[in-house]
């Protein structure tokens, strides 16, 4: 819980000078380094999870879990995608 | 001789470039939110339909209006998705955005409500420090709040007021 934690601040730190060097120089690798973590952070969480976890209540954890993967990584694919997008343009 | 002024009148700004694909991947993850949001509000519904055991008086009557409240900010939530989900098949099919800002837009007045019943509920300093989901409703406004940033983008115009954090960009810039 802590590690994961302090990932997470890292993960935003990352964010942030990834936003601020976007905005001053261009530069998207930062940025897009910070939302790759953010969706491979919730992947590992995930799979951690699906191993911790009790045998009992398999199908609502598959539910959470799918419902609160689209919450949490709709917004930093969609920055993926347009980034990439502009990238290719 | 001069060579000849090539004036394009077919095709429009916003039809060229990287335009059409990007409104398509907005429309496939807008209605795959949309998806996801239905079915945990069917899901809710069901779990608030069903009987739960008695506790105190009190214990009830607070969770009861708190719970019917909660119930119609996300009924509430459910019938602005479907709009949201019918602006996105209309993003696909025609390139048209205008609805899918308008459903975007109210999306957030049921979003609001929730965050402010949740601070009502448990004060302003607990639902900030004891509690993380004033935190992940943020997290969740972020997606349509980009959406409707991309969209602004697409028609060139902003429905309501402008950007507060315009000055702020600027100063990072220079």
């Amino acid at each position: 819980m802590a590690i994961g934690s302090l990932i997470e601040v890292v993960i935003g730190l990352l964010l942030i000078m990834g936003a601020v060097n976007l905005l001053r120089s261009g530069s998207q690798r930062l940025i897009l380094a910070g939302h790759w973590a953010i969706v491979v952070l919730w992947f590992v969480t995930f799979l951690a999870w699906s191993f911790l976890r009790p045998g009992s209540e398999t199908l609502s954890f598959l539910f959470n879990s799918i419902l609160g993967a689209f919450h949490m990584n709709s917004f930093p694919i969609m920055v993926i995608l347009i980034l990439r997008a502009h990238h290719a343009r | 001789m001069e060579p000849q002024l090539v004036i394009q009148i077919e095709s429009s700004p916003q039809l060229i470039g990287p335009w059409p694909r990007l409104l398509k991947t907005i429309s496939i993850m807008v209605l795959l939110l949309c998806l996801a949001e239905l079915t945990g509000l069917g899901r809710y519904i069901y779990q608030v339909l069903q009987p739960r055991p008695q506790s105190s008086g009190v214990l009830v009557l607070t969770s009861h209006s708190y719970q019917s409240i909660r119930t119609l900010i996300s009924v509430s939530m459910g019938l602005v998705d479907f709009f949201v989900a019918a602006g996105a098949v209309i993003l696909w099919k025609r390139s048209e955005p205008r609805l899918l800002i308008i459903a975007l837009g109210l999306w957030f007045v049921p979003w609001a409500a929730g965050v402010v019943q949740h601070v009502f509920a448990f004060g302003l300093l607990g639902s900030l420090i004891r509690s993380t989901s004033t935190f992940y409703s943020i997290i969740f406004a972020s997606f349509p709040a980009l959406v409707l940033l991309i969209l602004r983008e697409y028609t060139g115009h902003w429905p309501v007021l402008r950007n507060p954090l315009r000055l702020f960009v600027r100063w990072l810039i220079d």
